[in-house]
């Protein structure tokens, strides 16, 4: 999942080009010359990238799935602008069949634009029906609602906790992570007066953001923060008020280490890791990157939820949970007559249980639910 | 006088050690980095490294395919340098002899060519490419990274060529002298200091160039520049000594090729001073 803004400029020239060429139909028209017959490659783009933790498994389907059919794969690597590169490319009539990505920003218009199509009828073709959560469809569903059309095949998801040092902790006499958001204030001064940090988070960026909502909504029932997420008045819906209340409340009380506004996830990374602070907001994707570490920080973690504060709508501690990680999109041309069993065999592919233990094993992408103590809830954030 | 020499000799040889080690200070930075895990850069990031992690490069290397992705870089500035020169010089070599109003306007459409952003050139590129069945080739940049650097190269090389001394010139062309005698035997000879400078320069450019790799010759591992192939190893957890150490490998290249030429381009950057 790519939580990262990008460039202004970089969105406006994604924007800029596909505008341009949407103007220009006749040039749209030119590429779509594809030998529709032909079957035997499959071009796919992926944001599984060389440096994520999930390449090492998505390349062994793609060289089983080859082995097994002789069909070869044409991979293309998504960037962080992976939407950007898929609709120039089907701009310039040299589609992809198929797209691993995440659900967000732009993908969530390719149904509609008509770069990708439905897959309501595909998860019942091909037998996937009974092998992913009905709440991951649905949030892969227009709307993210129950009957909406289906965007994609979802194949990842993620939990969101707290990680807490241990070690540090105990060290500064905290026994156990903290339920209520005034041991958590409680802690966070006993872990100053030991000289730990307490809470890191990237506050000037994605992570800072998602935590700020986090604690924002600890008043707020989930369709009342749709609602607000959705039309805004933050501070005209006095139970989000009150949750801001809460983060400044937080933040005076010394819950966050210093000068947190100018630090970036991989601050808050290193900063854990290297147990210079003792509780971060981390998501599973940081699972296997925080044993590659190779600080030992994966032996003396405990993860749990966010604590609550009292007149919480959330009776437990709180961490987010989504399945818009990482999923299959087909597109128009993968989904051709000539083209499309082998988008059916590709992706089943990834959902044999094999390759999917290996995704476990490799990049621990799947939520974890016993993982935290804490209940999960999902998030539109 | 000969006290101001010696007053002003230690402060000048104190600044210039100043400035050297503030130019090398964010390459020690990017060197040390390269060995290091991600907690070592964020929590010490100047420190030598605890553990030299020489893996880190091999990582790189491999991951990102930087093999491959290097040889495309080093085909499309090869390619795109030797099509500027074959362009940029005989098209300088006639603006320099020609001292009349169609060479002015030629000089000045040159010149607007530094108006135009590169960003804003970018769709109509994107769409030429697609209409030339170019979109995701290495050969789409070969022929249009040239065409971006003639204004530069052109308007420099017409300088250079302006400094041949007319008397010279009168003298081989009564010696029969034809145009291209005249262009490789006198200009090119004389102009040799601006050619390497506008080498160097453009390939540099080229060598840099990311936008346009990005969105016309896409990432496909076959057809990918360097700079393209570096941000597959950036991820949600990105390994930064490993992302480092993959930028110092896209950096020799440079250093290697500037080394060698960098005589020669300090000679064509002082040359008009001297002369002045």
């Amino acid at each position: 999942m790519d939580h990262r803004t990008r460039p202004r400029t970089v969105r406006a020239m994604g924007a800029f080009v596909v505008a341009a060429l949407v103007l220009s139909p006749s040039l749209v028209a030119c590429g779509s010359d594809d030998e529709a017959a032909a079957s035997d490659s499959i071009d796919v783009v992926s944001r599984w990238t060389a440096g994520n933790s999930a390449n090492a498994a998505q390349n062994k389907v793609l060289q089983a799935f080859t082995a097994e059919t002789g069909v070869k794969v044409n991979l293309t690597e998504g960037l962080e602008t992976i939407d950007d590169q898929v609709e120039n490319a089907v701009a310039a009539g040299k589609s992809p069949d198929l797209v691993i990505v995440n659900l967000f920003d732009k993908t969530l218009g390719w149904l509609d634009a008509g770069v990708t199509v439905s897959a309501d009828q595909y998860l019942k073709d091909w037998g996937l029906a009974d092998k992913i959560k009905p709440v991951a469809l649905d949030e892969w569903r227009v709307g993210s609602v129950a009957g909406g059309e289906l965007q994609g095949l979802p194949f990842s998801g993620f939990s969101w906790p707290l990680w807490y040092n241990t070690d540090l902790l105990k060290k500064a006499g905290v026994d156990k992570p903290p339920a209520t958001t005034d041991e958590l204030i409680a802690a966070a001064q006993k872990l100053r007066a030991a000289g730990s940090g307490p809470v890191v988070v990237g506050g000037n960026d994605w992570t800072g953001q998602k935590l700020f909502y986090q604690i924002a909504e600890s008043f707020t029932d989930a369709a009342s923060m749709q609602k607000v997420m959705q039309n805004g008045g933050y501070c005209s819906t006095p139970s989000v008020m009150e949750g801001i209340k809460l983060f400044t409340k937080l933040r005076d009380g010394g819950v966050f280490v210093d000068n947190v506004a100018g630090l970036n996830a991989d601050n808050m990374y290193a900063s854990y890791y290297g147990d210079k602070a003792a509780i971060m907001p981390g998501g599973s994707w940081a699972y296997t990157e925080s044993t590659a570490a190779g600080t030992g920080i994966d032996k003396r973690t405990t993860l749990a939820g966010f604590p609550i504060p009292s007149g919480s709508t959330f009776k437990k501690p709180t961490a987010y949970r989504g399945f818009t990680g990482v999923g299959f999109m087909i597109t128009k041309r993968g989904a051709e007559p000539g083209r499309i069993e082998n988008v059916r065999k590709l992706v089943t592919k990834f959902y044999a249980d094999a390759s999917v233990g290996e995704f476990v094993k490799d990049a621990s992408i799947l939520p974890r639910p016993t993982a935290t103590s804490a209940p999960t809830r999902p998030t539109r954030c | 006088m000969t006290r101001s020499r010696r007053s002003g000799t230690p402060v000048a040889t104190v600044l210039s050690w100043l400035y050297a080690l503030l130019l090398a200070a964010p390459l020690y930075y990017l060197a040390v980095s390269a060995l290091k895990t991600n907690v070592e850069i964020f929590t010490r990031p100047f420190a030598l490294p605890a553990h030299w992690l020489w893996g880190n490069f091999e990582t790189a290397w491999r991951t990102a395919d930087l093999g491959g992705a290097l040889f495309n870089s080093v085909l499309i500035s090869v390619v795109a340098i030797v099509l500027t020169l074959c362009l940029a010089v005989p098209a300088a070599y006639a603006l320099a002899r020609q001292d009349n109003r169609v060479a002015r306007v030629v000089t000045g459409v040159f010149s607007a060519g530094f108006l135009i952003p590169p960003f804003a050139a970018l769709i109509p590129t994107v769409i030429l490419a697609i209409k030339m069945d170019l979109f995701y080739t290495r050969e789409f940049q070969m022929l249009f990274l040239p065409a971006s650097a003639l204004p530069l190269s052109v308007l420099l090389l017409t300088q250079f060529m302006r400094t041949v001394p007319p008397a010279l010139v009168e003298s081989a062309a009564l010696d029969g002298a034809g145009h291209w005698r005249l262009l490789f035997n006198v200009f090119i000879p004389i102009a040799m200091p601006g050619v390497v400078s506008v080498t160097i320069l453009q390939l540099l450019t080229f060598w840099n160039e990311y936008l346009f790799a990005l969105a016309i010759t896409g990432t496909g591992p076959d057809v990918r520049t360097v700079q393209v192939a570096l941000p597959t190893l950036v991820s949600d957890a990105t390994n930064f000594g490993v992302l480092t150490a993959g930028t110092v490998l896209t950096l020799l290249p440079v250093y290697i090729a500037y080394s060698l030429a960098s005589r020669r381009m300090q000679e064509a950057l002082t040359a008009g001073a001297v002369k002045g």
